[in-house]
């Protein structure tokens, strides 16, 4: 493993720097059915940078798992080419592919000690001993679990048992490594803590790591670029912050993090792409648009409950308030919660910090709110599902 | 928090009230398994142990033939016993013939030395006529008389605990002064009777085995609702009586069944050499095949159904072709299923009597259908009892040998 680790990669930042590596993998108009009725991938196009930490994003059914499949070789794509090194890999059995991949039960061989899991895939590649012995040993020693080398995986702690699928899948030195929701049995302190140890591996041997999982926390914190699936679609491909900051279509905006969803109409256009929009009840409040509808079309509105702004003390004209009712409030520690309603219709989520100062907010106050228009992004709520 | 750390005197305390606690769970326990355990013991445990006592334990003759018995124990057994020996055997058939045991006590000795049975009625028929000194008498009688072997038969039977039915049983001669050798070579039955049981026993594990695994491994992976129904024409042979599914197999593999003759009419054999497939070893191996086969398929199934996908998909993923993943890691997995159905074959053909009694002939008999024999025909129960215990000691040996290997690898039958 000493030899990955110098091959640290130069640059990584979170755009732009990948153009320069190239693409390890690509998907072309990639399609997949299992029963010629529904498609769980569809026209799939997605470039995989090479040394990036791209994770597929989405909730279960979205196609991201099969996309993970089909470049690992265990499902054909019924239509579509994938790329891999330039070399279209569509007929090439799984373990031609050279490709490592962590499974979500890590699939440690139980009648195999942690010692002959890891050499399993150098003897089958008819390596020396000699050799063989010290790729073991370094791979146990750089996932810490030099002495537990002759244990039985179900000897092993799960944090360990993690340790070890990712070591195995790393010690024949692949370019490229698959990740199936790894960290998905694992208690809430140990993932986070993988996470960090993953991620901390990535940055040292420079592999491409292609990471699904479901758990929206795990992909911001990990990944260079996330790609959020749905319905067999891409929603949105980009680094963690734009996914967050600025979501490409509702659903995105919905799925990652919190959100509160207003619908409305567009009342008028002004430059800079900020429309205002007239909510259900007739207030007038700003907007970012997203997809460039044009006066009257409805829009559905996604802003972020610690963007609102409860009880503005400086008004201004950029930002017009809104008059709400508190339904409900929610004290969370290093927060309050507040539930409002507007006009008794729509509810909205607030999240005030808990700051120290004496808050005044109860029950059936009538509050007024804000937020800056760039905060709010209003889409097309007819559009499902937007392209990269 | 210091009220909480329990002393010693209250860690009894604690220990007596926990066991009284549980004493009532206990007794409900005991109850609700008494009846079986009752059943068990009466019909089940009981029978055999007092059907294997016969096969080191047996007092009939001695109780029959006192007399015999306490003056023959002290001939060396190199020449003809004393005079007193004869006159005790003429006392002891006197009071045999009033008490009309004579012919069981006849069936005894033949089953020693055969012919003993006739001269020992032609004695008793003519007890009225016999005078001492008997020894000539004897002789004049029959000649057979003087022949030690027939009185070697007579002391060999006198103790109450004997040997000699583990010594028949295993083809074993002895000439009752230590001096134990081989039977003869034709007279030889019981050893290569367990040898052939063996032998046959392995081959239909094997071939069970062979056809099973490929059947439970498709099974397994596929959805369950098709197993499910698949499984049925597993389980399908359960559900049939084991003699309707034996002579089943008479009517097709008889010299004028189906099979030969589709053989013929295709031409592969001619009519005058048709395959001799039943009657004969080959026989009771497809038949007995035919019955083990689920008892093989289940436990192979039942384990490969646990052995997840992902594990193939992680071997081909680091490298090994479809042959390397299945044979060094799921085969591997599917040990305990092997082993258990394995276990499970071999020990049920072992005791496999019905279908070698019908389809076996004369080459495909078992040691079960000797068994048998000396139950209810021969009604040498003592050496029944002694093959039995045989029988069952190799099965417990076979048992106890699995679960040693079984506990190396950390695995459980089932």
């Amino acid at each position: 493993m000493a030899d990955l680790g110098n091959a640290v990669r130069q640059d990584r930042t979170h755009n732009g720097a990948h153009e320069a590596d190239g693409s390890i993998v690509r998907f072309v108009n990639v399609q997949k059915t299992y029963d010629a009725e529904r498609l769980i991938v569809r026209n799939l196009n997605l470039d995989v940078m090479r040394g990036e930490f791209l994770t597929l994003l989405g909730p279960s059914g979205s196609g991201k798992t099969t996309t993970l499949m089909m470049l690992a070789g265990f499902e054909p794509a019924t239509h579509g080419e994938i790329i891999l090194n330039g070399r279209n890999i569509n007929r090439l059995a799984p373990d031609k592919r050279g490709i490592g991949m962590v499974f979500q039960n890590y699939a440690l061989f139980p009648h195999m000690s942690v010692a002959e899991n890891l050499a399993f895939p150098l003897q089958v590649r008819s390596m020396p001993k000699a050799e063989l012995e010290r790729r073991v040993k370094s791979a146990l020693d750089m996932v810490e679990l030099s002495a537990l080398g002759s244990r039985r995986p179900a000897q092993l702690s799960g944090g360990q048992q993690q340790r070890v699928a990712v070591a195995r899948a790393l010690v024949f030195e692949p370019q490229l490594v698959l990740m199936d929701e790894p960290l998905g049995a694992l208690d809430k302190r140990l993932r986070e803590q993988m996470q960090y140890e993953i991620k901390s591996l990535h940055d040292r041997l420079g592999v491409t790591i292609v990471y699904v999982t479901h758990d929206q926390s795990e992909a911001l914190t990990m990944s260079n670029r996330v790609a959020v699936f749905n319905d067999g679609v891409i929603q949105q491909l980009s680094a963690p912050a734009d996914l967050y900051e600025k979501p490409r279509t509702a659903f995105v905006a919905d799925f990652i993090g919190e959100n509160n969803s207003l619908s409305g109409s567009v009342n008028g256009v002004y430059d800079n792409q900020i429309v205002s929009v007239r909510l259900a009840g007739g207030e007038i409040v700003q907007a970012v648009s997203v997809d460039q509808l044009g006066p009257g079309h409805p829009v559905i509105l996604s802003i972020r409950p610690e963007r609102i702004v409860l009880n503005p003390r400086i008004k201004n004209a950029s930002m017009p308030t809104l008059a709400a009712t508190v339904e409900d409030l929610v004290y969370y520690g290093d927060h309050v919660r507040v539930r409002l309603s507007i006009d008794g219709q729509s509810t909205i989520v607030v999240k005030v910090a808990n700051d120290g100062h004496e808050t005044s907010i109860a029950k059936g106050d009538v509050q007024q709110i804000a937020w800056r228009a760039e905060d709010c992004r209003a889409f097309n709520p007819r559009q499902g599902g937007g392209d990269v | 928090m210091s009220d909480h750390v329990v002393s010693v005197e209250d860690k009894a305390v604690l220990k007596k009230q926990l066991s009284t606690a549980l004493r009532l769970q206990k007794f409900r326990a005991v109850l609700l398994v008494a009846p079986l355990l009752l059943f068990v013991l009466i019909t089940f445990l009981v029978p055999i142990a007092s059907m294997l006592t016969r096969s080191f334990y047996s007092p009939d003759f001695a109780r029959e033939m006192p007399a015999t018995a306490a003056t023959i124990s002290s001939w060396s057994g190199t020449d003809l016993p004393d005079e007193n020996v004869y006159a005790a055997l003429v006392q002891d058939l006197t009071s045999a013939q009033a008490r009309k045991t004579i012919g069981s006590i006849a069936n005894a000795v033949n089953m020693e030395v055969s012919g003993a049975r006739s001269l020992i009625m032609k004695l008793g028929r003519n007890l009225d006529d016999i005078d001492p000194p008997y020894k000539q008498a004897l002789d004049k009688l029959d000649p057979k008389w003087s022949n030690s072997e027939t009185w070697q038969a007579l002391q060999n039977l006198t103790p109450e605990y004997t040997g000699r039915f583990y010594l028949t049983a295993v083809d074993l001669l002895s000439d009752g002064h230590a001096e134990i050798s081989l039977q003869p070579e034709d007279r030889r039955i019981y050893a290569p009777l367990f040898l052939r049981t063996f032998a046959i026993g392995a081959i239909v594990t094997l071939i069970c085995l062979l056809l099973g695994f490929p059947v439970a491994y498709w099974l397994s992976a596929l959805p369950l609702r098709y197993a499910n129904v698949l499984m049925i024409f597993v389980l399908l042979p359960f559900w049939t009586s084991l003699l309707v599914r034996t002579t089943a197999w008479i009517v097709l593999l008889q010299n004028q069944g189906v099979i030969n003759s589709l053989l013929v009419w295709a031409g592969a054999v001619g009519d005058g050499n048709r395959l001799p497939l039943i009657f004969n070893s080959v026989g009771t191996v497809i038949a007995m095949t035919h019955i083990l086969l689920p008892f093989m398929i289940l436990p192979l199934y039942s384990v490969m159904k646990t052995i997840p996908p992902s594990y193939l998909r992680a071997a081909r993923s680091l490298g090994a072709n479809q042959l390397t993943a299945f044979v060094r890691v799921y085969l591997p997995q599917t040990k305990p299923g092997v082993a258990a159905g394995c276990l499970l074959v071999f020990i049920l053909s072992l005791g496999y009597y019905i279908t070698p009694a019908l389809v076996g002939g004369e080459s495909g008999t078992l040691i079960s259908n000797i068994i048998a024999h000396h139950v209810q025909k021969s009604l040498n129960w003592g050496l029944a009892a002694a093959l039995s215990a045989l029988l069952l000691l190799s099965v417990l040996i076979l048992y106890w040998a699995y679960n040693r290997l079984a506990k190396v690898d950390g695995l459980k039958l089932g």
